[in-house]
């Protein structure tokens, strides 16, 4: 992998696991106040924190500059495992507080998806060992 | 077939199932977000409730209806309730509802017993029992959506007014009559309650003079109606005089046994 080609993954990493996750979730929650979407007395509130996704997507993404760089396959299937078992922390977190909930004064909706992350895992890790050359 | 390629393979066909089930999920989501989703107050509505009694249960019922339009069915769908009386825990359970596509309409029947209902006002005075109950009943909807991806859990609360449990209580004025050796001395006692305290019930009553017992009178007493009954004395004929002189010292204690409580309804001069 070229050095631009390593500087582009980085990138695209950090957009799929720290910037549009943070994103989505500051602009859901109305517990997190920076876009609250709640009107007319609703109150929509999500359980996932992005400090948290900024906690565990850092890792990822310092696994996969790592990754990146190395040129020999040996060296970037190590990585490749330590990026994967970053990503898992990274999904297992949405697996467990994968909810969002809105509510009014008598009534109140709760949403769990996190299962859905479990694919998005497995496509994540995929992926990630499909870019090396065995 | 090289192993990268196998990968590679493996990551589109996860893509696209995650695309396609991604997508599907969307749309059923639309569309059921007309239904149950649009309105989650009133798809679980807690207004409009029916009373039965039966079997020293008072029968809350109401239908519940669900609308869902998406082609996702809500799987294992659950109707969780509590319903509380202040603080008091009066009843909690859960209603297994099964999937649910399309239109739904379903007679939910939530048995309350009357011990649980009204048992903490029995241990306070006769005018905590002359208050309505208020309840609370909050109801819980859970359900799984789109192959178990999505668990829903929707929530409302309603309020019940049901009417105090003792309407109206009163002692009349007395019959008497003399014969050889007794005064026959019959009080009238009016006793209305609410309608789901409907049960026979015993009461004891003691007769008192100068805070002398003069005689007891236990009856058997119809609950949930306006009753009528005769509360009836015999007493010496040697207290005659000092009881027409003194009649402000007769008085009445009575008890009444609802349920497995007693409750002394206090004391009548």
């Amino acid at each position: 992998m070229s050095n631009q080609d390593a500087i582009k993954s980085s990138i695209s990493q950090s957009i799929k696991f720290l910037i549009i996750p943070t994103l989505i979730y500051s602009i859901l929650s109305d517990n997190i106040g920076i876009f609250p979407l709640g009107l007319n007395g609703i109150v929509v509130k999500s359980s996932i924190e992005p400090l948290m996704i900024l906690l565990l997507g850092t890792p990822v993404l310092i696994s996969h500059i790592a990754f990146s760089s190395f040129d020999r396959n040996k060296s970037k299937l190590i990585a490749a495992f330590v990026e994967s078992a970053f990503l898992i922390l990274y999904f297992f977190y949405f697996i467990q507080q994968g909810s969002i909930s809105i509510s009014s004064n008598n009534f109140s909706l709760s949403i769990y998806y996190g299962e859905i992350f479990m694919l998005i895992m497995a496509l994540s890790i995929v992926s990630l060992f499909s870019k090396i050359d065995f | 077939m090289k192993i990268a390629k196998v990968l590679k393979l493996t990551k589109y066909t996860l893509l696209i199932i995650i695309l396609i089930f991604l997508i599907s999920v969307g749309i059923s989501s639309f569309y059921a977000s007309q239904g149950i989703l649009a309105s989650p107050d009133s798809a679980i509505s807690v207004t409009g409730f029916n009373y039965e009694i039966s079997n020293g249960s008072l029968f809350l019922k109401f239908d519940l209806h669900i609308l869902n339009k998406g082609f996702y069915s809500l799987q294992n769908s659950r109707l969780q309730y509590f319903i509380v009386n202040g603080s008091s825990n009066i009843t909690s359970g859960k209603i297994y509802l099964g999937n649910i596509v399309g239109e739904f309409y379903i007679p939910i029947s939530i048995p309350v017993s009357i011990i649980n209902l009204v048992g903490h006002f029995l241990t306070y005075n006769i005018s905590q029992l002359e208050n309505p109950v208020n309840l609370r009943v909050y109801l819980k909807f859970l359900s799984y959506y789109a192959f178990n991806f999505f668990t829903i859990s929707l929530s409302s609360i309603g309020k019940i007014k049901l009417p105090p449990p003792l309407l109206y209580f009163n002692l009349g004025k007395p019959q008497y009559n003399i014969n050889n050796s007794y005064i026959n001395i019959e009080f009238p006692l009016t006793i209305d309650t609410a309608f789901y305290l409907k049960t026979t019930s015993i009461i004891k009553t003691i007769l008192q003079f100068n805070n002398t017992i003069l005689g007891y009178y236990n009856a058997t007493l119809e609950l949930g109606t306006n009753y009528t009954l005769w509360l009836k004395y015999n007493v010496p004929i040697s207290y005659e005089n000092s009881m027409a002189n003194n009649y402000n010292k007769i008085s009445i204690l009575v008890w009444i046994y609802i349920y497995d409580f007693k409750l002394y309804l206090g004391e009548f001069k």
